[in-house]
């Protein structure tokens, strides 16, 4: 996948503070452990027609068995 | 209805509540009741495109009270005696359906929606949709031997899905308490994305670039910029494992 997206408008940088992150705990977003990814996560997913969007994350859910999942608008209108 | 449907996992569904705003593109395929033109149809839709009133459907998840939302364009992309196929960039909440219906009024033959794709939500769109099969593919090669290539094309970081709201680089050091629901305080921000106006919300990030929750940003960028004490932002919605950084608070 691209790049993280950068927001449609520029945005400019503005330092406060310079300061060093530790690479003792945390993670580049990009490179995340697998098993945090997947429960960190947003899916885009190409829903097809028949069942609701309710439905379709039920199965995304049971299919990736993960405990939280939740669409962030309804394809229903 | 098909197309793009956006769904976060974990602990990102703590922030869904920041994505329902994104505007949207749809495709889809109108009918009208009896013939018109083309260039009556090309003109008629034209009209709709700006502020609209609409009334949301009987069946909807909102109030129905009458309110405005924006069309940016909705463009015929072709037509065959009464269908005819359709573009629309509109805000959050705009119902398509009754945009059609809307064209069959003003045109006083009556139309309806036969068929719709949402084809962009936010900074999503279509070409990066996975259908369900992708996601069960990726998973079995994942499972079978530990390849996750392909699932990394489908579950995207979280951060993908905050981009739209400006970043605010907290230090290491103030990720635990802010993890922990504390109010950031302007001396653990080490930087942060100009314009932010007060009130605005944000993105709180660590130095690395992992999202922590989103706030609202108390003080506006000039403040957030020089000033030497206080309190940068509100804690709103935490995403961050609290575990993953340490404490660093006496």
């Amino acid at each position: 996948m691209k790049e993280e997206k950068r927001p449609t408008k520029a945005r400019k940088l503005i330092v406060r503070e310079e300061s060093e992150p530790s690479w003792e705990y945390g993670y580049n977003p990009r490179s995340r452990p697998i098993d945090m990814l997947m429960n960190l996560a947003v899916v885009v997913l190409d829903k097809q027609g028949g069942p609701t969007s309710h439905d379709v994350v039920a199965s995304f859910k049971r299919l990736v068995k993960l405990e939280r999942a939740g669409h962030t608008g309804t394809l229903a209108i | 209805m098909t197309g793009v449907l956006v769904v976060l996992t974990g602990s990102a569904t703590n922030v869904m509540s920041y994505m329902h705003n994104f505007k949207k593109e749809y495709i889809g395929v109108g009918e009208l009741h009896a013939a018109v033109s083309e260039s009556r149809l090309r003109k008629t839709m034209k009209e709709l495109v700006g502020r609209i009133y609409q009334r949301p459907p009987v069946r909807s998840a909102v109030s129905r009270r009458l309110r405005t939302r924006e069309v940016f364009y909705f463009d015929l992309l072709e037509m065959m005696d009464r269908r005819f196929l359709f573009r629309a960039g509109t805000e959050s909440g705009t119902y398509a359906r009754k945009l059609i219906n809307d064209v069959g009024l003003l045109l006083g033959t009556g139309a309806h929606m036969v068929e719709l794709r949402r084809t962009i939500d936010g900074p999503f769109k279509e070409e990066d949709s996975h259908p369900m099969w992708d996601v069960a593919a990726s998973l079995e090669l994942y499972r079978r031997n530990g390849d996750d290539s392909l699932l990394r094309k489908v579950f995207l970081p979280v951060e993908m899905a905050v981009s739209a709201y400006a970043s605010v680089y907290i230090k290491d050091s103030a990720v635990a308490s802010v993890c922990h629901g504390a109010n950031l305080a302007v001396g653990g921000v080490s930087s942060f994305e100009e314009p932010i106006a007060e009130g605005e919300d944000v993105a709180i990030k660590t130095l690395k670039g992992e999202f922590i929750a989103m706030g609202k940003a108390v003080k506006g960028s000039s403040a957030l910029a020089k000033d030497k004490t206080g309190i940068a932002a509100t804690t709103a919605r935490v995403v961050m494992d609290r575990h993953l950084y340490p404490k660093m608070w006496r």
